[in-house]
């Protein structure tokens, strides 16, 4: 269980999360939406460790990671893949797969269907291998806890295609999966639950098809007047 | 040999040390402009335990990397968390500091009828134990030539390591090293520490060879030489900075009409370079491709 218990986090007095609350269990895959600034990434960065918050509390089946640096959050079994996918660009294919752990990167490859590339420079892959590259290199490590970044983000019908189906067979089952996107299409296709946020605030949780039904949900993205 | 090739030889595989060692914190990252402080922080040490102490020339040498390690290290606890502008103001700040200390160090012992030792501004002189030890010139070349090519060895199965690739890692995006469970505080120190014992190796190897030491010796121009170094040799493997310091002294001071010109060529050289090559002649790029090429020539 990923539980993140009233967490607040501020810019410069400018509050980007005000205490949010979720909880994903294993094994579930919780989508989280809202419009641009509504605090989503904020709200991976605060579970991964790149960003202290200013309360509240993250757990991960019971283990307290609020306050933890990143690299002891990652050893702990949270993986994270980012909005731009972060490849080391001067290492090859297999060596960002590895990324300096004693694991065999052929299998993870192989799922991702780079194994052809895995001597390339991450440099030469196109966007859509890059994201695949990213999501190996994070299920490599056998997270317990796996968060994406919009994975789908700047890419084309057909690779957002590639990528949707690509985590709904790649990710194991038993991991805590959350999946902040864009794409409502790919949300509603990976999560049964989706976690909307807005100016920092939670303002929906639930079933992926209650989402377009909800009048706060409509109100963030449409305004009050266009949703009425 | 003639002593003039010798010399330049032993002089290149001096800086080559020192270029190795600003080499190695490019890897992760850290653009140093503060190698010459360990540099003569090894000299010195290495000086004090053969001249003062009596020690052999091979151990009075390694006591100069390790006493040049430790300041690597001891520096480390400040400067590891740092980066960009941030590291490199601080370790010019510190070639400094370590430069000026030296003008006021003074450490002299009665060695048979005279006063031996640091001696401020008028350095260290009377570090004979290369020639009292009975080995000719020649041999110390050679010697300074096959611990190269054994450290520029062990450099390159460093980097092939696991611990390599977090180096590597951390010099390309930190953010992404740590989320990967990189400790990169940990990887930083100890790069931090084994670039200084490099520089203090080259600083224990020089100080044998010309006998002597002095402040001027960490003047911020070695610095900024084998920073240059790695940029024009390259970035994609250790043997990019040991190009560099054959290019520059092996070619530029070699042809003596370049003699009076050689600084404005070496910089006309690292500026060209730095636009059409950033990461050097022998960059990642480069160097994965010579050794596809090299895999492919063997099938």
């Amino acid at each position: 269980m990923l539980s993140v218990e009233g967490v607040s986090v501020r810019f410069a007095g400018i509050s980007a999360l005000s205490s949010v609350s979720l909880a994903v269990a294993a094994g579930e895959r919780l989508g989280v939406v809202g419009p641009n600034g509504a605090g989503k990434t904020t709200l991976l960065n605060v579970v991964t460790g790149l960003v202290r918050p200013a309360a509240g509390a993250i757990r991960l089946d019971g283990q307290t990671l609020t306050g933890l640096p990143p690299d002891a959050v990652a050893r702990a079994g949270v993986a994270r893949t980012f909005q731009s996918a972060r490849l080391f660009s001067r290492m090859t294919v297999g060596e960002n797969v590895r990324a300096g752990r004693p694991l065999d990167a052929e299998p993870w490859l192989r799922l991702v269907g780079l194994l052809a590339r895995r001597g390339d420079l991450a440099a030469a892959l196109t966007p859509g291998e890059a994201r695949r590259l990213e999501l190996a290199r994070a299920l490599a490590g056998r997270p317990r806890a796996l968060l994406l970044d919009e994975p789908c983000g700047g890419l084309s019908a057909a690779e957002t295609e590639d990528i949707a189906a690509l985590l709904e067979r790649a990710i194991a089952p038993g991991i805590i999966t959350v999946v902040v996107e864009h794409k409502l299409r790919v949300i509603s296709r990976l999560c049964e639950r989706v976690a909307v946020l807005h100016l920092g605030e939670k303002i929906f949780d639930g079933p992926a098809g209650a989402l377009r039904a909800d009048r706060r949900v409509l109100e963030a993205y449409l305004g009050k007047a266009r949703a009425s | 040999m003639s002593d003039y090739a010798v010399s330049l030889l032993v002089r290149i595989g001096v800086e080559a040390f020192v270029a190795l060692s600003a080499y190695l914190l490019l890897v992760i990252g850290r653009i140093s402009f503060g190698q010459q402080a360990f540099f003569v922080i090894g000299g010195y040490a290495a000086g004090i335990a053969t001249a003062l102490y009596g020690a052999p020339l091979a151990v009075g040498i390694m006591v100069g990397a390790v006493a040049a390690g430790v300041a690597g290290a001891l520096l480390s606890a400040v400067m590891a968390p740092a980066g960009g502008i941030y590291f490199a103001a601080g370790s010019l700040a510190f070639g400094e500091l370590v430069r000026v200390a030296l003008l006021s160090f003074h450490y002299q012992v009665p060695v048979g009828a005279d006063l031996t030792g640091p001696a401020g501004a008028d350095g260290f002189r009377g570090i004979r134990a290369l020639f009292t030890g009975g080995m000719s010139v020649t041999t110390y070349m050679l010697a300074v030539s096959g611990l190269l090519a054994v450290t520029s060895v062990v450099i390159v199965l460093l980097l092939s390591s696991r611990w390599g690739e977090a180096m590597r890692m951390v010099g390309e995006d930190e953010t992404a090293s740590a989320s990967l469970g990189v400790r990169v505080r940990r990887v930083a120190a100890l790069t931090m520490a084994g670039a200084g014992a490099l520089a203090g190796l080259g600083g224990g190897l020089f100080v044998h060879y010309v006998t002597y030491i002095e402040p001027g010796h960490s003047d911020v121009m070695l610095g900024v030489h084998s920073l240059a170094y790695a940029f024009i040799g390259g970035l994609g493997t250790p043997l990019g900075p040991i190009i560099g310091v054959a290019l520059d002294i092996g070619l530029l001071e070699s042809f003596r009409f370049l003699a009076g010109y050689r600084m404005i060529v070496f910089g006309g050289l690292v500026m060209g370079l730095l636009v059409v090559r950033p990461r050097g002649l022998l960059d990642e790029v480069a160097v994965h491709r010579l050794s596809r090429l090299v895999a492919w020539g063997r099938r």
